[in-house]
């Protein structure tokens, strides 16, 4: 398909874009890093983690966006960071890390972990709300993947990956609300799945809710993938 | 103490957390002394001062599990000119926080009762005056008070701490992203 | 169909069903049947609901226009043989609200419907039976799609519905011919027309109504949205809560294809279209718009961002319009009558009519339809009939969940989109909830915010998360765990969910807590700062709502319930621990503490003051021991309630009080304001002493300012000083000729009255001016002292009177002569002395923020009263100048009380404070009371102490000696024996006059005093153990 060349203004620089496009895209690749989390290129966007969102002018509205669900249309002015949005994104982090037990310290995804990589780059030094604290259960019931539902971030990109990618539909979101829970085969568990821990659901988890069984703690502190240079984008599988 | 009035004053203490933080301030190897030089150490775990005096800042080490905790937090809040929120388990709760999903009794019982290795005849389950009450849940020390200053790590590094000390001493407060990357860690 | 000579409408609806609808139908109808009726008189048994839900169940007559409330199976034989048979309707059972002199036709004449005689969306209801299509066809249905399909182009349509100025009634308030032209110009193989019938607000019903009265009215328009943009598949989204309103669609659906009105070749035209029904499992969620389409495609009803928006991209991906039950039922009247029509009803920006349905603290409950930007303050008060039991109105919740509160300063605010929009609400569906003042404003947002959390969906986090944590902040402030910064928390947190979050869900669910911050921030600052919940709501900072809800914080059940054991020792120790005054207010509090007793929810609340001056009837026996003063020196000025409280606590902690007063005797207003038949001057002296037993001293004859200046008591080393001088200057009338002889301030004529001041009344006419308690003391003092007549002049009504009302209807029992709604406007006098006072008649107008209407003269109702006496008792205020003139202490300039801090209670000037009337305005001696108690506290906080003047009760009062049980239900007359009215004059000196009310017996008190509730005891046996 053909694509149509159009320019939008992104922080007030001229950055071309194909029509139908999203902002992110397009922000992308002006070299614009916007943080992600539900986002992933390999998979559907819904908006979900508001991690992306950007203000767009003129439309009125005094809401923001997420980037990774906007089209581009012609002529369109957008701000991907000033002090408010900075602010805004720092409290929808922070209310990402007191929803479950996101302690980095003893957590096998540390310094892989997408989560803490975006709040490394913003800076985010403290939570200012209670951490919930839930009690979840942790299903290791599959030999090669420990799913831990405590350290989920509820993104949806296992839903997603294995019903797009992996083509196996395992996973689920169910309940309502703060009580949203990813489920496996409606409250079934992982080892009574056809997911393999090479399935790209499990390797794109932003967190560390599903995780590869044996490479706990196996890289040294420093030569993590977000120990030394701060995160540009979701992490591809292997 | 009765130094020169112009340089300002340090106080550590240690709430619920390892001591690692205390630590990697010790890391900080060498210049340990050309700190010294620069400011006065007051009440911190190593030393054995009965009342904390008006201080310039305050490093809190560790969450807020029991009531003794608590008062002392709210000590050096009211004495601390800038108080710093030191470790992961200061800002983050951590380790310690990790009960806050069970009940006290039932973090007691598993500790005295439940445990394969415990051998308690009597079901004795330790308490008294002397022994300050856990609270329902260990809290944070910016859940508790009102901090100037967080610098997480699981111990901060120490050059961080050398770099945030500096900078505060040179009468600025740097940003967290004003912090080198690597040395800005939750681990 | 045949001629029937009545008819007769029996509404069903959800709450006429349930008070007996049904059984009163069948009633009917066989009644009917016995006396050969049935032909002549049709019943309707028409399932639709007029929103008159306050009268239910309640039945209609036409063409008499004559509607029954409140109608039992019982009453059908009356109603049969004497409306239906004599013609003669029967009164009692139609509503006494309803001010209509003449019973004919009083549907039209009731307030509740006199405000909205323009129906528009529900032109039908409670007229046509909705299950029959003809009927509505004989109501002009079907006349618009025909209209439409025949006659119209679909843009001019398209065009009739924007000119209309026609706005989404489902919350948001987009232009809806707008709407329609977006999916008009939309490209897609195929277009959907959906109605949004997932009505999910709490308290609001209207969709309900229309659904299930008026159906085909829905199907109509929707059918003519189809043709306008080029559909020919409609979807009713109804919640699966409504099997009434599914069942009627789908009859309509029915009906309507039968008749050729939907289906193939609508009026023989090329136009076809087809309606099928969804039933949503009743996820709020889902009535947003995108969380909607998602539902009907049998996905998860969760939101997706827009854009896209569903005008280009909705169910299935296609053109799709969505418009909310409401919307679709103006559509009609709009094709039929046009747009100009339309546009001429409502305001400039939000035209025509909305529905709201009225819940809460109101009168009349139910479904109204006004024009829009007809006010608040018309919906609360002349339609709505006001806030019932004489409670005063606090806030209205309108959009629910999604929307904000209105306070009384915004009564006068025209509903309309934007200027609801605007004060932080929005119109949202139509539900009004009416809050009053036993509402606690950070309870509703607790209340609201509890259900955004059960509803959000969960899929982005400033909602999910969001919404929890704002509800635990809330949560942890009524429980008195908030502190000062969490306000700001709650404000950053809201502002971010608004602009963050994906839908509208998230986007408004922090409204009530915005809204309600920026209207009651004091009832926050209340649970966080002071820890107390005036509304007396927020259980976990009382003991029990009489204790919440007395100014002086006395434990109220805790001395009822031993009372009760009659251990009233026991029970006036604990009233002494926090008021050492039982005796003076056991006579003379106004008894807030009764106002909100819940025994009074199910018959009569407790009689507390009269249990407590039973109690205090034992201090004639009780001996105090002096305390040695071990602290400062501490002066107070005035020996009135709260000068007396600040002593007693003052004392007690260890404290060298003083008091300065000025006359002979102790006491100030409680002696020289309040008349001696309802306060006996020994009891003053009983409760005075014990004061002065503790160590107190009083220095008699000594006025603060003349004899002595504050600097000199300074000096003399008093290290604080409290000003309690209450408040003694009566305010002018502000009329010409007040200044006569015979024109005397009603706090003036009783100071003098009292103080033994040769003033003579014997035989004299005499007027009082006002409404209050001063006004009454004047009246009575004036009775007995041989007034030849004594006549108040009020000008509002008796109900409006702010005197205690047993002090009313004594005044009306010993002769006094009352003249309401007029105003004196001059004093004529003759020779320098009064003779005559010139008044107007005034009239009641609209309501003001406290629920009373306001009065405006009437034009040339002058008339002319003969008088020798008048006594303007309209309000006073503390002699503060010696401060001003002396220290430069800062006065209120309109007020004339001291400017206090906040927090210590000081003035401007360090170690001088002020209490009671003297920096609260004038207020009742209980209030006194407890700001004397709030100003020892700073007093003590000054002087280093740490405040604190009594612990709470922990423990509960067990019933021993009865069995609480039987209590509960019965409750016998509690009547305590009154002077006799020929027995109250005489007396020669005002010290004779005798007590009017009398106290009860020992049996009495304690039989009254079992039937207290225990409401203490819930929040005392749960304790921090139970974590």
């Amino acid at each position: 398909m053909k694509k149509e060349k159009i320019t939008i203004t992104v922080d007030g620089k001229e950055v071309a874009a194909y029509a139908g496009e999203t902002i992110l895209d397009a922000a992308k690749r002006a070299g614009i890093y916007i943080p992600t989390l539900c986002h992933h290129p390999l998979l559907s966007n819904t908006g979900a983690c508001r991690m992306c969102v950007v203000k767009i002018e003129g439309t009125g509205r005094q809401n923001l966006n997420s980037s990774c669900t906007t089209p581009v249309n012609d002529g369109m002015v957008v701000t991907t960071e000033s002090p408010e949005i900075k602010k805004m994104r720092r409290l929808n982090l922070e209310l990402i890390f007191s929803e479950r037990n996101h302690q980095c310290p003893f957590c096998e995804k540390s310094g892989n972990c997408e989560l803490q990589a975006v709040a490394y780059r913003l800076g985010m030094d403290y939570v200012r709300f209670p951490f919930l604290w839930p009690k979840k259960e942790v299903d290791a019931s599959h030999p090669d993947i420990i799913h831990d539902a405590n350290r989920c971030m509820l993104c949806g990109r296992c839903v997603r990956s294995s019903e797009e990618v992996d083509k196996k539909g395992v996973f689920a979101i169910k309940g309502r609300g703060i009580d949203s829970d990813v489920t496996v085969n409606i409250d079934g568990r992982l080892g009574d799945t056809e997911v393999t821990k090479d399935d790209v659901a499990i390797q794109i988890c932003p967190t560390g809710s599903l995780c590869e069984k044996g490479l706990a703690y196996s890289e040294r502190y420093g030569e993590r993938r977000f120990d030394m240079k701060p995160i540009e984008g979701p992490v591809e599988p292997k | 103490m009765a130094t020169k009035k112009s340089k300002p004053i340090v106080a550590t203490c240690w709430l619920a957390g390892c001591a690692g933080c205390h630590m990697s301030l010790l890391d900080i190897d060498e210049r340990i002394v050309a700190l010294s030089e620069l400011v006065d150490f007051s009440v911190s775990p190593i030393t054995d001062f009965k009342e904390l005096p008006e201080v310039d800042i305050a490093l809190i080490e560790g969450a807020v599990a029991n009531e003794d905790n608590m008062e002392v937090l709210k000590d050096f809040r009211k004495k601390a000119k800038f108080l710093i929120a030191f470790g992961d388990c200061a800002i983050f709760g951590n380790l310690p926080a990790m009960r806050n999903a069970f009940t006290v009794k039932e973090c007691l019982e598993e500790a005295f009762l439940d445990t394969e290795s415990t051998v308690n005849p009597n079901g004795i389950i330790p308490t008294g005056e002397d022994v300050p009450k856990l609270l329902p849940k260990v809290l944070t020390v910016p859940q508790v008070v009102k901090t100037d200053y967080n610098l997480p790590g699981c111990p901060p590094d120490a050059d961080a701490i050398w770099f945030l000390l500096t900078e505060l001493l040179a009468g600025r407060v740097p940003e967290p992203t004003e912090i080198p990357y690597r040395d800005f860690k939750f681990d | 169909m045949a001629t029937a000579r009545l008819r007769v409408l029996i509404c069903t609806g959800k709450v006429c069903e349930k008070k007996g609808a049904s059984a009163v139908e069948s009633a009917l109808i066989s009644r009917l049947v016995q006396f050969g009726l049935n032909d002549e008189i049709k019943v309707s048994t028409a399932k639709d609901c007029v929103g008159y839900c306050k009268q239910a169940p309640v039945m209609m007559i036409y063409p008499d226009n004559i509607l029954y409330g409140k109608v039992k199976v019982e009453d059908v034989e009356e109603i049969v043989e004497e409306h239906f048979l004599k013609g003669r309707p029967v009164k009692r059972l139609i509503d006494d609200s309803l001010d209509a002199k003449d019973v004919i036709d009083n549907m039209r004449k009731s307030n509740f419907f006199k405000g909205q005689e323009l129906r528009i969306v529900m032109e039908n209801a409670g007229v046509i039976n909705p299950e029959s299509i003809d009927e509505y066809i004989g109501r002009d249905g079907y006349l618009a799609l025909g209209k439409a399909v025949t006659e119209m182009k679909p843009e001019e349509v398209v065009d009739e519905i924007t000119r209309s100025g026609l706005r989404g009634r489902g919350g948001g308030g987009f232009p809806t011919g707008v709407k329609w032209g977006f999916v008009a110009k939309a490209e897609g193989e195929k277009k959907y027309v959906v109605c949004n019938a997932d009505e999910g607000d709490p308290g609001a019903f209207m969709d309900r109504n229309i659904l299930e009265g008026d159906p085909h009215r829905i199907i109509e328009a929707m059918a003519i949205a189809g043709y306008a943009i080029g559909s020919d598949h409609g979807v009713v989204y109804c919640r699966a809560e409504y099997p009434l309103a599914i069942e009627r669609i789908e009859l309509a659906v029915v009906q309507a294809k039968e008749m050729g009105l939907l289906g193939d070749n609508v009026f023989e035209t090329d136009f076809s279209f087809d309606i099928e029904l969804r039933v949503g499992a009743g996820a709020f969620v889902c009535g947003e718009e995108t969380a909607l389409l998602r539902s009907i495609e049998g996905k998860r009803g969760q939101p997706t961002p827009k854009p896209p928006f569903p005008a280009i991209s909705g169910l299935w991906g296609m053109p799709t319009l969505i418009n909310n039950v409401e919307t679709f039922a103006n559509i009609c009247p709009i094709i039929r009558k046009g747009a100009d029509w339309f546009a001429s009803i409502g305001t400039e920006k939000s035209r025509g009519t909305k529905v709201f349905a009225l819940a809460g603290r109101i009168r009349n409950t139910g479904i109204v339809e006004v024009p829009m930007g007809t006010t608040l303050r018309e919906i609360i008060f002349e339609i709505g009939g006001g806030i019932p039991d004489g409670k005063q109105f606090k806030a209205a919740q309108t959009g629910g969940p999604s929307g904000g509160c209105i306070p009384r300063e915004h009564l006068d605010i025209p509903m309309e989109y934007d200027s609801l929009k605007e004060i932080g609400s929005m119109m949202g569906s139509g539900g009004l909830v009416v809050m009053d003042e036993d509402t606690c404003m950070v309870d509703v947002a607790k209340f609201f915010m509890e259900f955004c959390v059960s509803e959000s969906c969960g899929k982005c986090p400033p909602c999910r998360v969001g919404t929890k944590q704002l509800y635990d902040i809330v949560d942890r402030i009524t429980k008195g765990e908030g502190v000062i910064e969490d306000l700001e928390k709650l404000e950053e947190l809201s502002e971010m969910m608004k602009q963050m979050s994906l839908c509208g869900l998230g986007q408004s669910a922090p409204n009530p807590i915005l809204s309600t911050i920026r209207f009651f921030r004091n009832e926050y600052e209340d649970h966080i700062l002071r820890k107390k919940c005036k509304s007396g709501v927020c259980q976990a900072l009382f003991t029990s709502p009489c204790e919440n809800a007395c100014p002086c914080n006395v434990d109220a059940a805790g001395y009822v319930q031993l009372a009760a054991e009659g251990k009233f020792y026991e029970a006036l120790e604990l009233h002494r621990e926090r008021n050492p005054l039982p005796a003076i207010c056991g006579r003379v509090c106004h008894h807030p503490c009764m106002d909100k007793c819940r025994r009074g929810q199910t018959d009569e609340s407790i009689n507390i003051r009269a249990i407590k001056r039973y109690i205090s009837n034992f201090e004639k026996e009780l001996t105090v021991k002096p305390i040695t003063p071990t602290k400062e020196k501490v002066a107070i000025v005035g020996t009135g309630p709260a000068g007396l409280t600040i002593a007693y606590f003052l004392a007690k902690k260890g404290y060298d009080v003083t008091i300065f007063e000025s006359m002979p005797y102790p006491g100030g207003t409680l002696r020289f304001g309040i008349p001696a038949y309802r306060l006996p001057r020994e009891v003053i002296d009983q409760e005075v002493k014990l004061i002065t037993d503790l160590g107190v001293r009083i220095v008699y004859g000594v006025r603060v300012g003349l004899n002595i200046s504050l600097d000199r008591l300074q000096e003399l080393g008093y290290k604080a000083v409290c000003i309690a001088i209450g408040a003694r200057v009566s305010y002018l009338l502000g009329v010409n000729g007040e200044h006569l002889a015979g024109v005397m301030g009603g706090m003036d004529f009783l100071n003098k009255v009292n103080i033994g001041f040769p003033i003579q009344v014997k035989g004299k006419r005499v007027i009082v001016v006002g409404g209050g308690n001063t006004a009454m003391d004047a009246a009575r003092t004036a009775l007995r002292m041989g007034a030849k007549e004594v006549r108040v002049l009020y000008r509002r009504l008796k109900e409006d009177m702010p005197a205690l009302k047993e002090e009313i209807e004594e005044g009306i029992n010993e002769g006094i002569k009352f003249t309401f709604l007029v105003n004196p406007v001059e004093a004529i006098g003759e020779d320098g002395h009064v003779v005559k006072m010139k008044c107007v008649r005034m009239r009641l107008g609209s309501y003001d923020d406290t629920g009373r209407r306001k009065t405006s003269v009437i034009e040339n109702s002058e008339f002319v009263l003969d008088v020798d006496l008048v006594i303007p008792a309209i309000g006073q205020e503390p002699e503060t100048n010696f401060a001003e003139v002396e220290k430069n202490i800062l006065i209120d300039p309109k007020y004339r009380t001291f400017v206090v801090d906040e927090e210590t209670h000081m003035t401007n000037i360090p170690g001088i404070f002020a209490a009671g009337d003297d920096s609260t305005g004038p207020a009742m001696a209980a209030d006194a009371i407890g700001d004397g108690q709030v100003v020892a506290g700073a007093i003590d906080r000054y002087l280093g102490g740490d405040g604190v003047l009594w612990e709470k009760r922990k423990e509960i009062i067990p019933t021993d000696s009865y069995n609480d049980d039987n209590y509960v239900e019965t409750r016998k007359e509690f009547e305590q024996y009154v002077l006799p009215i020929e027995e109250r004059f005489n007396n020669s000196t005002i010290e004779d006059f005798v007590e009017v009310e009398r106290g009860f017996s020992r049996d009495q008190i304690i039989e009254e005093a079992r039937h207290c509730l225990h409401c203490d005891r819930a929040s005392l046996s749960c304790t921090n153990e139970d974590i």
